[in-house]
């Protein structure tokens, strides 16, 4: 009795119980499975897919030799986005033959991935607590962290309806405000101090959304979803930012950011010279068209 | 070494999440499924592609896109700021919108295999008698796809508890309101705080076994169910 039962096969209605079509095909059944056009198998396939496959393995064991030559990574606080290009740019055209590879991240973060042995010759911190502790742990150079430039803080909204020229005070009202994660970004956590200074961490606590990394709260403050927030100054001078929104400036507070060799670079003349560029005019020119301030 | 409060406190809102979520899947995914079954509509496939999509989207997708569609900006964004008052973004009902797209296809398709293996002369048996839809479901084809349909439930659930990516573009990491256990665990590491990391991941780890176990009990056949 035919009905549609456990059926694997698509059951377009419970109801469809007519016959199976007749394959217009079945009329002259293939008995020979391999095709007659390529008797011993599709050799011309064959031929140009093992090509490719040769072809892309050896560009896979070029990549290799691509990082067998100078390469220097470096990972950054992520309120370092596209500065770090630019510096990145002029340090290779002062040092031709060496590839800069760079890697974003909340300090916290990339300091742990350091812990875990994570390939990195430089660390660029926004603060100067994370590299003396990896130099105290153990997993940096013996040399003082570098401090090569000092952040600051904004305020940013693209509200209309915010009025944040009087500074921290005017976020008293706000719906949402974006810092990063105090607990590993230093940038979260000079907002959370200038908040505290200001008397209104209790308050606003239970408005606070926290973003994973300095770029990230920026990215919710961008996206609208966070009426405000306290951003890295750097980050409202990248192309992406500049000039858009409401940005109010805060005062110093101090946020260092150092610079320091990772243990397995302390003896890299590259990394040194990558260090030594940050205090050079030219990087600190470019660090002071971002945002930053020159420490003295 | 113990749960601190905000983990214990991170744990509940979890299994809060993961359980209004499937709560709400059960409730979409059981007519959805059954509309994808019967459907002789051209366009169904697409239907059935937007639904399956989740598995191979990466969830970072899901919660980028996301973000831009709660923002205050769009459509959806503004009405629900003017009913709620609140952003949609950066809170437990919107974790909720995003677990139920991402949770989606693992609640629908078991459910469409369920109900799938329900004989249809069974439901047009009951039709000749005078059932009516909600009859039919409630005596004919609930008691038959029970297993499959548990299936989906539970693998909803376990699905939505292990959901990092999504809350991640999405939540805000907000304790209490958004920061689910896996963004936690996930914050406890980057603090260096392995001994409070090791705790959530071994209890998720532990929670996760469970969910399958319960699964693999639903997915045997009890007796042969086919008639």
């Amino acid at each position: 009795m035919p009905f549609a039962g456990e059926s694997s096969s698509s059951n377009k209605a419970a109801s469809s119980m007519s016959p199976p079509e007749v394959n217009s095909s079945a009329r002259r059944p293939r008995r020979n499975l391999r095709s007659s056009r390529f008797p011993r198998g599709n050799v011309p396939f064959l031929r140009t897919s093992g090509m490719v496959a040769i072809f892309l393995t050896l560009q896979l064991f070029s990549g290799f030799s691509a990082v067998a030559a100078t390469t220097l990574t470096v990972a950054a606080a992520s309120s370092l986005a596209h500065c770090l290009d630019d510096l990145h740019a002029a340090f290779t055209q002062a040092h031709p033959g060496i590839t800069v590879q760079t890697t974003l991240g909340s300090s916290g973060t990339l300091v742990a991935q350091i812990h875990h042995g994570a390939p990195y010759d430089v660390f660029l911190s926004a603060d100067m607590e994370y590299p003396a502790g990896l130099i105290k742990a153990g997993f940096a150079g013996s040399q003082p962290p570098l401090a090569y430039a000092e952040g600051r803080i904004a305020i940013w909204t693209l509200s209309e309806t915010l009025d944040i020229s009087s500074g921290l005070p005017a976020l008293s009202q706000v719906r949402s405000l974006a810092i990063a994660q105090p607990e590993h970004a230093p940038y979260g956590l000079a907002a959370k101090n200038a908040l505290e200074r200001a008397g209104l961490w209790k308050k606003l606590k239970p408005h606070l959304v926290y973003g994973e990394n300095i770029a990230q709260t920026a990215h919710f403050v961008a996206s609208g979803n966070a009426e405000a927030g306290l951003v890295a100054a750097s980050l409202l001078h990248t192309p992406a930012y500049a000039g858009v929104g409401h940005q109010k400036l805060l005062p110093a507070e101090g946020l260092l950011q150092g610079a320091v060799l990772t243990r397995r670079a302390k003896d890299n003349p590259t990394a040194k010279a990558y260090l030594e560029f940050l205090s050079s005019p030219e990087a600190q020119k470019i660090l002071t068209r971002f945002g930053f301030t020159i420490p003295e | 070494m113990s749960l601190t409060p905000a983990i214990w406190q991170s744990l509940l809102l979890t299994l809060e999440l993961a359980t209004v979520t499937t709560i709400l899947l059960l409730l979409i995914g059981i007519p959805l499924a059954h509309w994808l079954n019967v459907s002789r509509w051209k366009g169904i496939i697409v239907i059935e592609t937007l639904t399956t999509l989740p598995v191979v989207l990466p969830p970072t997708v899901i919660g980028f896109y996301l973000l831009m569609l709660f923002a205050p900006q769009s459509p959806l964004g503004a009405t629900w700021l003017q009913v709620t008052g609140q952003t949609l973004a950066f809170s437990f009902p919107g974790l909720v919108v995003g677990s139920i797209i991402y949770s989606l296809p693992f609640a629908v398709q078991p459910f469409q295999a369920a109900l799938k293996s329900v004989p249809a002369v069974l439901i047009e048996s009951a039709r000749i008698s005078g059932a009516n839809r909600l009859q039919i479901f409630r005596h004919v084809v609930f008691p038959i796809a029970r297993q499959g349909i548990g299936v989906g439930v539970t693998l909803s659930f376990a699905h939505t508890v292990g959901e990092f990516g999504l809350v991640l573009m999405l939540g805000g990491s907000i304790p209490g309101q958004t920061r689910v256990a896996s963004i936690a665990l996930y914050d406890e590491v980057q603090k260096l705080n392995y001994p409070q990391a090791h705790l959530i991941a071994a209890i998720l780890l532990v929670l996760a076994f469970s969910l399958i176990l319960v699964m693999k009990f639903f997915q045997r056949p009890e007796s042969d169910s086919s008639l």
